[in-house]
């Protein structure tokens, strides 16, 4: 177990290192951030003195060398538009889309997760098709798109949510989280539903193809004929063996989530780090979207260690085959 | 080499015509799609303005409710935005460039990751192990944020987001390909046809490239849905097409202001159409998939 | 739970026990858009307490579907469109799940052929055998269930119970899994067991060590046995009595010796001809001429008479099962103890 995580973190370094180069070199080619930092009709020698301060007039590998070094000791540069560390500012955006991301994975997965086993123990049923159809509409549909609908029926004519914001806020190890208030819960409510529409079709669908190959198992006819009630059957046994394809794929969508919260975070003036990317990309504060990408490129790194644990512990062929050896 | 047996083979092709039909839910899409392809293509026909015209536009015009009468004489069945510009009309328009943009992308994805998955698969080694490497790196971050970087990195027009959608895209149809063309090329008789010196291009197009079809066509109904939905997501957030070529998602995202005034019409009948698109592809893109590969789910 | 029942000392097998399971006139369909197919069509069986009854035919004769249908587990599309099961004298309604469900695994339990996919691989032996004891008996604990589920992998011949029951499936090998499945079908002490080809897909030692598990069992606690097979070693070595299936019908049932040493049937005498043992029949191998027929398009009259050798005239017309006054009977117009005619 111990060898199994100590490669995927390897593997996982390997990575972000090949994310720090593209990174890198594509950002690279973004604008430039003289143009930005500094007032054009500035004295050529203060030009030429912030050039050199900020290490633009070095060769590429140069620049990039002093790129990682400071990475590691988690310095990415400075906002040119907050004049702050890039790092804290994201830093700082991170748990508001962590939560939103997990506030809309939950939403996901309580609403998809019963449908797919319906839909799976019953395709043929009436409902099953009306679950299928609503999963292509959730593909369908626009994720913003749903958004503003959401904010028209519910903030505006309905006046029953608030249309953006985090609202109040509480901390929890040091950390703000709208969920400990009632007025936070009630502006994370919209966002989240929006953002879990984005996967609920996906999950409906996992869930119910799951559900059907399991139902085929000669397990479930043993179950049956030791005289097991279905809800046992189904919930237990059926159920037991979904929740590893579940695991596994809900993790790696996990990661969609907080790329997609972009557009959630958009429409629900969210203050995460979806809302901090796009302002960064319309005036090229090239370390802020630096620090993100890293950021981001860090997180689905760990996801994927956290599930690739998450599903040896669940799997007892994987969890006991590494104890044997 | 002996030919294939051509007398034997039914008709497949209306075989399969005759399959998809059978469901009724896939026929309304089909209906929908090819309704909305012949109202892009005819947009200047049936709208009563061209929408990015500015000598067209008249500000007395702006705000029209649906159903009022403008300045010009006709009837503004879905309203007029706030320069005066006729939703109908922007729709209509937008409905072009949205499925240009999106089978464009779309289709040169499709060239593009089928070409890299069959070739991977051809070779084998060490080619195909980087390759896919490649592949599943890319995969391992949504299209969205990949799309969102290069859309950073080489600023707006039609053609970069094109470029950033393929770019999104292409891994997807790679690693479909790939895999059906695996499928057929442990088969002895390629590995004879290998061993035989029969012509590279030969097995490529002769035998893995018919068995990757099937696969490819279903994801790339689902995928031009997908680049019609990100192309008017990244244009909603502004990251998009420039000013001058308004897909769906811009008409929604112009029509975004003034929702909280209650003027929704300039928001919800262009986010119909945009549904409408989409939904009528991914309708198509499951019944083949029903149809042709059975297996996957997803 | 059968304790109304003791296990009786000695031999079981008398021919006078009483019936622990009767099956009458058992019909099973799938039925899709398009057809109606008849899997099982009247069939009728009856064991006593403490015998096996081996139920044979060559795959796709609706041996695997019958037995499922006496246990009420048939799937739609298939549906089970009339006959009775008696347990105990008891009489069931086969197509009402609820009181199926109280029977199943309690008074009558089953076991399937491949041991490497019963078993659930997520869940520990332990809960899969105990919940087979407390959803029948919720009365009884944890701690007792799992004491009985421990006694019955040592009935069975596990080695360190107590160990295995903290297992996964995968940790045990086939062999193992099978005994597993057959201690969880034992736990309730059911009257009858169905026995779906549960050795087929082991090999040949660990075959013959779980027959003679069974045949313990079956002696000492009186359990009756429907052991569905396609092997006539098996049937010989095991059986008491034997019911030859064909296209869903019975075309003979007897005593096992009787039967495979005079087969009245020629599809019985085929089968045995077609088996590689030279303790049933000496020198020639013969395989059955011909295809099993498929369900949607079965000859009409006696349903084994295109690949009959000795097919007549009369065969055109389906002969009924035909009762003898030895107990053995047969589905032919001319069985082959009778003189041909001249």
């Amino acid at each position: 177990m111990t060898l199994f995580i100590f490669r995927r973190v390897l593997q996982g370094a390997l990575v972000i290192f090949m994310m720090s180069l593209v990174v890198f070199v594509g950002i690279y080619q973004i604008g430039n951030p003289i143009d930005i930092l500094i007032n054009p009709e500035a004295p050529p020698r203060v030009r030429q003195e912030v050039i050199e301060r900020l290490g633009l007039d070095q060769p590429l590998p140069t620049q990039y060398l002093r790129f990682v070094l400071g990475a590691l000791q988690g310095d990415l540069g400075d906002s040119y538009v907050y004049n702050v560390p890039a790092f804290s500012l994201i830093a700082k955006a991170l748990p508001a889309t962590l939560e939103l991301a997990f506030a809309g994975l939950l939403l996901a997965i309580v609403l998809g997760v019963p449908l797919g086993m319906w839909a799976g123990y019953r395709p043929e049923h009436w409902s099953s098709k009306a679950i299928m159809g609503v999963s292509i509409l959730g593909f369908s549909l626009p994720t913003f798109w749903v958004g503003l609908m959401m904010i028209v029926i519910f903030s505006v004519e309905l006046r029953w949510l608030p249309s953006g914001g985090r609202g109040e806020t509480a901390s929890l190890f040091g950390i703000h989280f709208s969920f400990l208030t009632w007025n936070g819960l009630t502006h994370l409510l919209l966002p989240a539903l929006n953002l879990a529409l984005f996967k609920l079709g996906l999950v409906i669908r996992l869930v119910r193809a799951s559900m059907q190959e399991v139902l085929k198992q000669d397990f479930i006819r043993f179950a049956r004929a030791k005289g097991l009630p279905q809800r046992v059957v189904v919930g237990v046994h059926a159920f037991r063996n979904i929740l590893l394809p579940l695991t596994t794929i809900l993790g790696l969508e996990f990661g969609s989530l907080v790329a997609f919260a972009v557009v959630t975070e958009t429409i629900f003036a969210w203050p995460g780090m979806g809302t901090l990317i796009i302002k960064s990309i319309s005036v090229l504060d090239r370390p802020v979207i630096v620090a993100y990408l890293m950021m981001t490129a860090f997180l689905f790194v760990i996801i994927n260690l956290l599930v690739d644990i998450a599903y040896s512990l669940l799997d007892p062929r994987v969890r006991l085959g590494e104890e044997q050896g | 080499m002996t030919a294939a047996p051509d007398i034997t083979r039914p008709p497949r092709l209306r075989r399969f015509a005759a399959d998809f039909v059978r469901s009724p839910i896939a026929v309304v899409g089909l209906v929908i799609f090819v309704t909305l392809c012949i109202m892009a293509a005819l947009a200047p026909l049936i709208s009563p303005q061209n929408p990015y015209d500015m000598m067209t536009l008249n500000l007395m015009d702006s705000r029209l409710r649906p159903g009022e009468v403008g300045s010009a004489g006709y009837v503004h069945l879905l309203g007029t935005d706030d320069q005066g510009r006729d939703i109908w009309s922007a729709i209509v328009y937008g409905l072009r460039i949205s499925l240009g943009v999106g089978l464009g992308a779309g289709g040169i994805a499709a060239v593009i990751g089928t070409s890299v998955g069959i070739f991977a698969a051809f070779r084998g080694g060490m080619v195909e192990t980087v390759l896919m490497r490649l592949v599943d790196f890319q995969l391992s971050f949504p299209a969205i944020l990949v799309a969102l970087i290069m859309l950073a990195v080489l600023g707006p027009g039609v053609d970069k987001v094109i470029f950033a959608l393929v770019i999104a895209q292409w891994a997807y149809f790679a690693r479909t390909a790939r895999s059906a063309a695996l499928v057929e090329s442990r088969r002895d008789y390629i590995a004879g046809a290998h061993s035989l010196g029969l012509g590279q291009w030969r097995i490529i197009f002769g035998h893995l490239l018919p068995n990757s079809v099937p696969a490819v066509m279903v994801i790339a109904a689902i995928q031009v849905a997908n680049a019609i939905l990100l192309e008017a997501t990244l244009s909603f957030l502004g990251m998009g097409l420039p000013v001058t070529e308004p897909s769906l998602g811009m008409v929604i995202s112009n029509g975004f202001q003034h929702i909280l005034s209650g003027r929704y019409w300039m928001t919800i009948y262009p986010g119909i159409a945009l549904v409408l698109l989409v939904l009528s592809l991914n309708l198509i893109g499951d019944r083949l998939r029903e149809l042709l590969d059975p297996r996957k789910v997803l | 739970m059968s304790a109304q029942h003791p296990p009786s000392a000695g031999h079981t097998v008398a021919e006078t026990a009483p019936l622990a399971l009767e099956v009458r006139d058992l019909l099973t369909r799938f039925v899709t858009k398009r057809v109606a197919l008849t899997a099982v069509d009247g069939i009728s069986i009856a064991v006593r307490r403490g015998r096996i009854m081996a139920l044979v035919g060559e795959s796709g004769s609706g041996k695997s579907v019958t037995g499922l249908s006496i246990m009420g587990l048939i799937d739609p599309p298939g549906q089970i469109a009339g006959g009775e099961v008696r347990v105990g004298g008891q009489r069931f309604d086969v197509t009402d799940d609820r009181q199926m469900r109280r029977l199943r695994g309690n008074r009558l339990a089953m076991i399937f052929q491949d041991p490497m996919m019963t078993l659930n691989p997520v869940l520990r032996i332990s809960r899969q055998m105990t919940e087979a004891i407390t959803t029948h008996h919720p009365e009884v604990t944890r701690a007792e269930a799992r004491a009985r589920a421990h006694s019955a992998l040592a009935l069975v011949g596990i080695p360190s119970p107590r160990e295995r029951l903290d297992n996964f499936p995968h940790q045990l090998s086939g062999g193992m899994r099978q005994r597993v499945a057959i201690a969880t079908a034992l736990l309730n002490n059911p009257e009858v067991i169905i026995a779906d080809e549960p050795t087929t897909a082991l090999d040949v030692t660990i075959q013959s060590q779980i027959l003679y598990e069974v045949e313990r069992v079956c002696e000492t606690h009186g359990t009756a046995f429907v052991w569905i097979t396609h092997d006539l070693s098996v049937v010989a070595n095991l059986a008491h009595d034997v019911t030859v299936m064909y296209a869903g019908r019975i075309v003979e049932t007897g005593p096992v010796r009787d039967v495979l040493e005079n087969p009245l049937h020629p599809y019985t005498r085929g089968l045995i001809d077609s088996v590689p043992d030279i303790d049933i029949r000496k020198g020639k191998l013969i395989p059955i001429a011909g295809m099993t027929p498929q369900l949607a398009d079965l000859p009409q009259g006696c349903k084994f008479a295109p690949r009959c050798p000795l097919r007549v005239p009369e065969c055109a017309a389906e002969p009924p099962l035909v009762t003898r006054a030895d107990g053995r009977a047969v589905r032919c117009v001319r069985p082959l103890d009778t003189e041909p005619p001249r």
